[in-house]
């Protein structure tokens, strides 16, 4: 009768063969030093891949920054239309202009051809009247409503009927609409107040203060943008207005 | 533990293992070479965006002066040059920290 083995059994039957001691020491330093090379690869990688986030979220930031404050600032007048205080710039921002028809739906309403860069919203916009002889009064926009109305005066936008807080001037042909806000440098990012809501951000979360500020000239102001982590050269500083309108 | 096998037992061949790290190998310098073409093509958008900031700057200046000439101005990664024509053209060109041109616009001076 012949015993057959199990496999275990029969591998322990010829001579046990193993790694000498310095070759598994070999092996494991090699094994060691692959796993080492590996993670710290992994972990250049990473680094890599989050300085190059932070610095394209930097630049995301001084794009948006400083197109929109130029933007801004260009349509208005400094000292009526903005002002730079400690650390925020209040303006009352252009929104769009707005033709008057002729016709006048109502004493306080005005018939207007409307085209902007929103749609304008009464609980934040107020107006600047022109009349004809080149007289300017301010109104609050109190109303607004969409009407199938006619309107002579031609040009592009849509036709609205939007109601004031008082009576306008005799002899209106066009309306300025603004909208009230101011610009904050804090917590990080470049934020807009628009009104009376909160601070709301307008770019990523990338500056440091206080070295990001406004900074002021004789005849302009600027701003000096420091991205936190990005090095003392990826700071920008740049121009946005000047302060003394020729 | 036997690392030498014995006969019989399958194992990786040392040419299996060389042709796994040379697989190996081309993937990480795949993903390096990502790495490298983003951050080079992002230095370069950093440079233009100071190149185009510095230039409206420049703009700008010759915009409010009674009598603007052509200068030239650095920024932290270039520098601008401009000229002025007779009537009132003017041409700024940016160039890059390897002297490489970055952008050239032509433009008219408002009327004062």
């Amino acid at each position: 009768m012949t015993a057959v083995l199990p496999l275990a059994g029969r591998a322990r039957v010829g001579a046990l063969r193993g790694a000498s001691v310095s070759e598994m020491v070999v092996a494991l330093l090699a094994g060691l030093l692959v796993v080492h090379l590996a993670l710290g690869t992994l972990e250049r990688f990473r680094s890599a891949q989050v300085r190059l986030a932070g610095r394209t979220d930097a630049l995301v930031a001084l794009r948006v920054s400083r197109h929109l404050l130029r933007a801004e600032l260009r349509v208005g007048l400094p000292g009526r239309d903005w002002r730079l205080a400690d650390d925020s710039l209040g303006l009352r921002a252009f929104r769009g202009t707005a033709l008057v028809c002729p016709t006048r739906p109502s004493p306080d309403e005005l018939l207007v051809r409307y085209a902007g860069m929103r749609a304008p919203d009464p609980t934040k916009d107020s107006l600047l009247l022109v009349t004809g002889r080149g007289e300017v009064e301010v109104r609050a926009l109190a109303g607004v409503a969409a009407t199938a109305d006619p309107c002579a005066a031609a040009g592009p936008g849509t036709v609205g009927r939007w109601r004031l807080d008082r009576e306008p001037p005799p002899g209106v042909v066009l309306a300025r609409l603004f909208e009230r806000g101011s610009y904050h440098l804090s917590g990080s990012a470049l934020r807009y107040r628009r009104g009376l809501s909160g601070r709301q951000p307008l770019t990523p979360e990338v500056w440091t203060l206080p070295e990001t500020a406004w900074t002021r000239t004789y005849e302009a102001i600027g701003v000096r943008l420091v991205p936190g982590d990005a090095g003392a050269g990826a700071a920008w500083s740049g121009f946005l207005a000047w302060t003394d309108r020729p | 533990m036997d690392l030498r096998g014995r006969p019989g037992q399958a194992a990786f061949t040392l040419l299996e293992v060389v042709l796994a790290l040379i697989v190996l190998e081309i993937g990480v310098l795949g993903i390096a070479g990502t790495l490298y073409l983003a951050s080079t093509t992002l230095r370069r958008a950093e440079t233009l965006e100071r190149a185009v900031a510095r230039a409206e700057g420049v703009l700008d200046s010759l915009g409010r002066g009674a009598e603007p000439g052509a200068g030239r101005a650095s920024f932290s990664a270039g520098e601008v040059a401009w000229s002025v024509g007779d009537s009132g053209q003017v041409e700024v060109h940016a160039t890059g920290p390897t002297g490489a041109l970055l952008f050239r616009v032509r433009s008219i001076l408002p009327v004062r």
